[in-house]
């Protein structure tokens, strides 16, 4: 073919045929996959998604309803079945009679309501400098997909109303979806025996706290919050002081859905129908979950103390004198360790790999300790138990099948879930 | 191939042209296996549509009226079987099907495939004691309670036992719609292993554990 002559083209309306044709160039998109021929063009390939709907997955649309302002809708999400110990799970539905707990198994699919939402990108909180100077602290973030979209960069720490990449006007909003097993808890009542009129003595009991159970909707359900706070379990010595009880529920964060504005959103935006939804998932299989009342950890270790002297027959009578504080300590270390009902999620049969989900445990951020020593052992032993976690290998969970005395058999809920709590 | 850049007062080549006019080319939108194209005069429409292939795991369950095929699976190594047949069949007989009279349902219209193990005296699991079988509970003989003394399964966690040291585990949920038809939600996605956590050696109580 020979080049045809052109007189004149102008440089403007050159580089917008090429702008045109820039645009106009496939890209690969969900279920796509395109075979770029240089001389030819572009072949599309549709694919099959090989990973069909998995469990506790979201469909978020907006409902417009008139009646809520000023918004007229909210964002709601149907959830795909997910099981518990082969128990369907429930979520909490407005209707004008009243909240109903339906299943999500239940015909139509029920959906749950977006009711708050958190920005990620704004800073943590305030704080005094070394200067005296107020500054914000660091923003929680969000993944790095959503730079590509133009969303406003997380606040960094510094200096309060820092701008940063002002080109990028979107906002972004979060909300948590997250898995609740109400549960028994306990709480340890110390009371001190009055030395005038009785011998000096302490007795340290454990009360039972059911409410949470007596009151739930179901055996497991699903709700939704600005920011899951994940519930703080005691440690001993809190155990030991009565100063702290055990929450009422074991909970797994399911996702995290987050929403993104148009450019030039204003600056206290809630999600409305022009915003975008993007769920991140935590969890995709469906779980199996049992307390750790009955795993009992390693029994503790006496207190012994060889010293050698007497060619040895020193060490025989520190020993007896030792006895009875290492029998007291057994005693004490398995009375706190069967009065805790901590949970934990497993997946079953999840293609020969089996995942261990422990509720994550709320712990004091770093170096925020400061002198306390009480504050500052809670956060070495959380710092140990994190380690513990991390190292917990993907597979072969440790099965919860070794037993403490206590008999946890006695109590159950078989709470209609039809019925809302009383 | 890049539409060449031009700038003002630069005269446009033949090559230049060449190599514009086939950029342009290189963005024919060719329609490929499960593809439809649609022009239009503002670009081209690419659909695809292609349902997924099936998922064949272990123990996936498939109903069809009063009756179920489940893929071979395993617990702790041991085939599961319906009526003393492997689900994989045997030398003699083709995998055999699950059939049963009137569907069983609890009061919400509920009813499970489940898997049905017995264990031995030291809670070991029996082997030929993995049956499939279709029930409306799974924690219980008849629903009206889980066994006496098991607590149900929401407190203490795992599946509560069956007398004769048995337990079920359920391999997908049946919910029947007040159409008439039944929608199968599956449950398990894969092999399974089994423990069990006694109360004591005397006592045929029993906390199971699956993964």
């Amino acid at each position: 073919m020979k080049p045809i002559p052109i007189p004149t083209i102008s440089a403007a309306e050159w580089n917008a045929m090429r702008a045109a044709a820039r645009a106009a160039k496939p890209l690969k998109g969900h279920g796509v996959r395109l075979h770029r021929d240089a001389a030819e063009g572009v072949t599309v390939h549709a694919e099959a998604h090989d990973n069909p709907r998995h469990p506790w997955q979201l469909s978020c649309r907006w409902r417009h309803d008139p009646k809520l302002l000023p918004a007229r809708g909210e964002w709601v999400a149907a959830i795909e079945p997910g099981f518990v110990n082969g128990r369907d799970v429930t979520i909490r539905v407005r209707t004008d009679e009243g909240d109903v707990h339906p299943a999500l198994t239940d015909e139509p699919a029920p959906e749950i309501t977006f009711g708050a939402y958190r920005d990620p990108a704004a800073p943590a909180g305030l704080a005094a400098g070394n200067g005296g100077q107020i500054e914000q602290q660091a923003g929680e973030g969000y993944p790095a997909f959503f730079d590509t979209m133009g969303v406003r960069p997380s606040a960094k720490a510094g200096a309060v109303g820092a701008e940063l990449e002002p080109e990028r006007k979107r906002l972004i909003r979060a909300a948590d979806v997250v898995l609740i097993t109400p549960r028994l808890s306990t709480r340890q009542e110390v009371t001190v025996q009055n030395p005038a009129t009785a011998s000096q003595s302490v007795t340290i009991s454990t009360v039972f706290v059911t409410d949470a159970l007596r009151g739930a909707p179901s055996p497991h359900r699903i709700v939704t919050t600005a920011k899951h706070v994940p519930p703080r379990e005691p440690d001993q010595l809190e155990r030991l002081l009565g100063a702290y009880a055990e929450p009422q529920a074991d909970e797994i964060k399911l996702a995290t859905v987050y929403f993104v504005s148009p450019p030039d959103a204003p600056e206290n935006a809630v999600p409305d129908a022009t915003w975008s939804v993007h769920p991140r998932y935590f969890v995709f299989r469906n779980l199996n979950y049992a307390t750790e009342a009955q795993i009992p950890d390693q029994p503790s270790e006496p207190i012994t103390l060889r010293t050698g002297l007497i060619a040895g027959g020193a060490d025989a009578i520190f020993a007896q004198l030792l006895a009875t504080p290492n029998d007291t300590l057994n005693r004490l270390t398995a009375f706190l360790r069967g009065s805790r009902f901590g949970g934990m999620y497993w997946t079953p049969g999840m293609l020969g790999m089996s995942g261990v989900k422990r509720p994550t445990r709320a712990e004091p951020a770093q170096g925020s300790a400061g002198l306390d020593p009480a504050a500052r052992r809670r956060q070495r032993e959380a710092a140990r138990a994190r380690k513990q976690l991390d190292e917990t290998p993907p597979l072969n969970p440790p099965f919860p099948f070794l037993k403490l005395a206590f008999d946890p058999w006695f109590f159950g809920i078989e709470a209609d879930p039809k019925q809302p709590p009383a | 191939m890049e539409w060449p850049e031009a700038k003002a007062g630069m005269p446009v080549s033949a090559a230049m042209w060449n190599k514009a006019r086939a950029a342009v080319r290189a963005l024919k939108v060719i329609a490929g296996h499960g593809v439809r194209v649609r022009p239009t005069p503002n670009g081209t429409v690419v659909s695809a549509d292609i349902a997924p292939p099936p998922w064949v795991h272990p123990f996936k369950v498939s109903v069809s009226g009063n009756q179920a095929t489940i893929v071979p699976g395993f617990v702790n190594t041991e085939e599961a079987r319906i009526d003393g047949v492997p689900l994989s069949g045997t030398e003699k007989l083709p995998p055999p099907v699950l059939k049963w009279a009137q569907t069983k349902w609890d009061k919400e219209g509920r009813g499970y495939i489940a898997l049905e193990l017995t264990c031995d005296e030291d809670w070991i699991l029996v082997k030929d004691k993995v049956e499939v079988v279709q029930v409306a509970y799974y924690d219980s003989e008849d629903g009206t309670a889980p066994p006496k003394g098991a607590g149900g399964n929401a407190l203490a966690g795992g599946v509560p036992g069956l007398p004769g040291k048995r337990a079920r585990f359920p391999l997908a949920m049946l919910r029947r719609r007040s159409s008439g038809r039944i929608d199968v939600f599956q449950i398990v996605q894969g092999d399974l292993n089994h423990r069990a956590d006694p109360r004591d050696k005397a006592s045929e109580i029993a906390r199971h554990f699956f993964s």
